[in-house]
């Protein structure tokens, strides 16, 4: 007799307890019923295309730029039998073997299998995964669902935000820079620089690290610091602040509050987000809009948030929460509710790609994040080589739209290829004066 | 590809009461797309040229955005996806990022208990049964005890693979409701359609509370956005939007925020074959999608008459399923001479 594996186990036990067949009949006739891998997929070949999945690359890809240790990209390539091929993105900041891993994990879910409809593959994934998902799985799917998506594109001969029913603003997709300037006069030579460019926003941090609790010298310091910003960035300017999660509930309450005379767009991860009502705290004390979102995975953990009303804006980001399919679901939630969505982006340029394309589909899109300076430095220069386009420049404050078909891009896989992974690094790690671990 | 012109058309379908608007939706390319929503008042027809002529279909959210709440927005919706399927040639449910599904679960109302053996012979296996109220007084416990012996009865007149859902058409009072959600438990109906009148949230929320019975809420909304409330007060199991009220995007919209509750959606629908089919794709690009309501035709000339006008077989269910087309757009071939006839 073969053993029976778990799943067959179960299947059994259910047929004697309802007292039914042993196993259904379309089990009995169908090997590919309940299969494993693409052939779960099968009986929708007959309304899908002829295209199949032949082969998915990864890429762990290190560029030599400092600022970017942490966060080597993950790129994946999704291949076909009629030569048409996707990009996608699942850069997960200092865990960059494991999403690779992951990725290759989900081989035998997808080669083989029509690369066509996507939702189905997203929730093979997904749900078939059992645990659901966190940042890795997460970040495997995104990278995986952003592929399929270039090429469903491809073969529709359609950019993506058109699939998706846009573009709501034909110019472009508003964004964002951050400062990256310390003093009044880099602060005020970034107003210039922004206004030049037709730069709508900026977004900077608070300096330092956080205790549970704090001294009126940091508290100080933190709201001088923005104070500072407004100041020389100007009223023109719309601020965003990054608390990012190095606050406690109890410091954030009080930045928050005392951060209001200077009219930011938002406050951005004023506590971290396992706790929701944590956050509902803060948000309840202040008038300042509150975004969170960069760390959740898919729609169903951004529910709460805006169920109860706490967040002003979702800033989930395309490189884990699961892609575009997941993207446009959350962007949807959060447009019953008012919610707008500014999503996050400080990994490689496909997720900042592909989010544009999101962005321009969504009714409810505020802004794009791109972890980038009002002057290209390394990086942005690596990326124009890849694409042959200035790929995440705004111009006029808003990032163009791609014209071509899927996500809009060709990329040679020998251009990414020229910059090795040097494996996994991790993220910073900092400690506050007595030894203990902080938050940055 | 540009639009260039917009025309609309009432029908009353024949041998039924049924009446819809017909939306077609002309481009430069030659290429023609069809939806369809509740009748038209006539300041519609002025709205939707004035927002979508020399516009792109691609744009299909965006402008069906901008009519939200206004009924022709369900029909522009399916007109400009049939449009954009056709210039990419591919089925609507593809490029919304199907198939999910290969076959899609029906439910059709069964107006008259005797009416069911004619429906199971076109292959339905799920029935919206309405709830009546008795014309004389009736005492509470024998008024629930009498409905739930209907239901009773249906149950054990049917085999195994038949399925029922009572509707309770938003008239039962509240107290009536809750006793019946509790005494139709033992028979597994599917749902329990409109049990009381929406929205008071607290007193759905006690019919909720009282009983494990299903219930299915949202038949009248004209937007999405307050499937939210329904979702976030527990008192929603499947949301019965109508796919005539808002078109195939506004529920999607609305199935997204669904599937954060693990609920599903399973359109109403009480109109025409062009919006059966564009409800027919959406079911096919949901992941929470569980059953298509058609209307119950019992009468030969209505059925034909909804045959000729989709001019493909849209409707036929076999086993309790319907099946898919992959042809591009919405798969119709609309009889067009058949609507300029019989439109009012």
């Amino acid at each position: 007799m073969k053993p029976v594996n778990r799943r067959e186990f179960f299947s059994l036990n259910a047929g004697i307890g309802c007292g039914c067949a042993l196993l259904p009949q379309a089990t009995q006739n169908d090997p590919n019923r309940g299969a494993m891998g693409p052939l779960g997929a099968a009986d929708l070949y007959p309304l899908g295309s002829n295209f199949r999945i032949t082969n998915i690359k990864t890429f762990g890809v290190t560029l030599p730029t400092p600022e970017q240790a942490d966060r080597p990209y993950v790129f994946v390539k999704i291949e076909t039998n009629q030569g048409v091929y996707g990009w996608g993105e699942g850069t997960l900041e200092g865990k960059a073997a494991a999403t690779i891993h992951c990725i290759e994990d989900f081989k035998e879910f997808l080669i083989g299998a029509d690369p066509m409809p996507v939702e189905h593959h997203w929730q093979s994934m997904y749900v078939h995964s059992f645990y659901r998902a966190g940042p890795v799985i997460g970040s495997a799917i995104a990278a995986i669902d952003q592929a399929l998506w270039d090429i469903r594109g491809k073969i529709l001969k359609q950019p993506v935000y058109k699939l998706l029913g846009g573009p709501y603003d034909p110019a472009g997709v508003r964004g964002y820079y951050h400062v990256r300037a310390n003093t009044p006069e880099q602060m005020r030579e970034v107003r210039a620089k922004a206004k030049e460019l037709g730069v709508t926003a900026i977004k900077g941090g608070i300096p330092g690290y956080y205790e549970w609790i704090e001294t009126h010298a940091t508290i100080s310091r933190a709201v001088k610091h923005v104070e500072t910003l407004r100041v020389n960035l100007g009223e023109e300017i719309d601020i965003g602040i990054d608390f990012h999660a190095k606050t406690s509930t109890a410091v954030a309450s009080i930045l928050c509050r005392e951060m209001e005379p200077f009219k930011l767009l938002f406050i951005e991860e004023p506590c971290p987000p396992e706790n929701v009502k944590a956050m509902q705290r803060i948000a309840q004390r202040t008038k300042v809009p509150i975004a969170t979102g960069e760390r959740l995975v898919a729609s169903y953990n951004c529910r709460e948030l805006v169920e109860l009303g706490i967040v002003d804006i979702i800033q989930t980001d395309i490189n884990h929460c699961g892609g575009i399919t997941a993207l446009w679901k959350i962007g949807a939630l959060c447009d019953a509710s008012g919610v707008k969505v500014a999503p996050h982006a400080c990994e490689g340029p496909i997720g900042g790609i592909a989010s544009i394309h999101v962005d321009a589909a969504m009714p409810n899109f505020l802004v794009q994040e791109i972890c980038s300076g009002v002057e290209p430095g390394v990086k942005e220069k690596i990326w124009e080589e890849w694409f042959g386009f200035p790929a995440m420049r705004m111009v006029n404050g808003k990032y163009p739209l791609p014209t071509k078909p899927g996500l809009g891009f060709d990329l040679d896989e020998r251009l990414v290829a020229k910059y090795k992974f040097e494996g996994t690094r991790p993220m910073a790690r900092v400690f506050h004066r007595d030894g203990s671990v902080a938050a940055w | 590809m540009k639009i260039t012109a917009i025309e609309a058309f009432t029908l009353r379908e024949p041998g039924s009461s049924r009446t819809y608007s017909l939306l077609k939706v002309s481009t430069d390319q030659g290429l023609t797309g069809w939806g369809e929503c509740l009748p038209l008042p006539p300041a519609s027809l002025a709205l939707v040229r004035s927002a979508a002529i020399g516009q792109e279909p691609s744009r299909y959210d965006v402008l069906t955005r901008q009519l939200a709440g206004e009924p022709v927005a369900a029909a522009l919706n399916m007109a400009l996806l049939d449009l954009y399927g056709q210039e990419s040639k591919a089925p609507v449910f593809q490029i919304l990022g199907g198939p999910t599904r290969f076959k899609v679960r029906a439910i059709t109302p069964l107006p008259r208990p005797q009416d069911r053996e004619a429906l199971l012979a076109q292959g339905h296996r799920a029935f919206l049964v309405p709830v009546t109220l008795p014309a004389t007084i009736t005492s509470r416990p024998a008024l629930v005890a009498q409905i739930a012996g209907q239901f009773a009865a249906l149950r054990q007149a049917s085999a195994e693979n038949v399925d029922f859902a009572p509707d309770g058409q938003a008239l039962l009072p509240s107290a009536e409701a809750a006793d019946l959600a509790v005494a139709l438990e033992p028979f597994h109906p599917l749902w329990f359609d409109r049990p009381t009148r929406e929205p008071n949230d607290e007193v759905l929320a006690r019919i909720a509370a009282e009983s494990t019975t299903p219930l299915g809420l949202g038949h009248q909304l004209n937007e999405f956005a307050p499937v939210q409330n329904y979702l976030r007060a527990g008192i929603c199991d499947i949301l019965r939007l109508s796919i005539q009220r808002l078109g195939i995007t506004p529920l999607r919209r609305a199935a997204a925020i669904a599937e954060t509750y693990y609920t599903a959606v399973a359109p109403h629908h009480s109109g025409g074959p062009i919006a059966t089919a564009a409800a027919l794709h959406l079911a096919a690009s949901l992941p929470n999608f569980f059953v298509q309501e058609v209307p119950a035709v019992l009468n030969r000339e209505t059925r034909q008459f909804r045959d000729d006008l989709a001019g493909v077989p849209v409707e036929n269910v076999k086993e309790g399923y319907f099946s898919l087309s992959s042809q591009p757009g919405l798969g119709l071939k609309i009889n067009e001479s058949l609507v300029r006839r019989i439109a009012q």
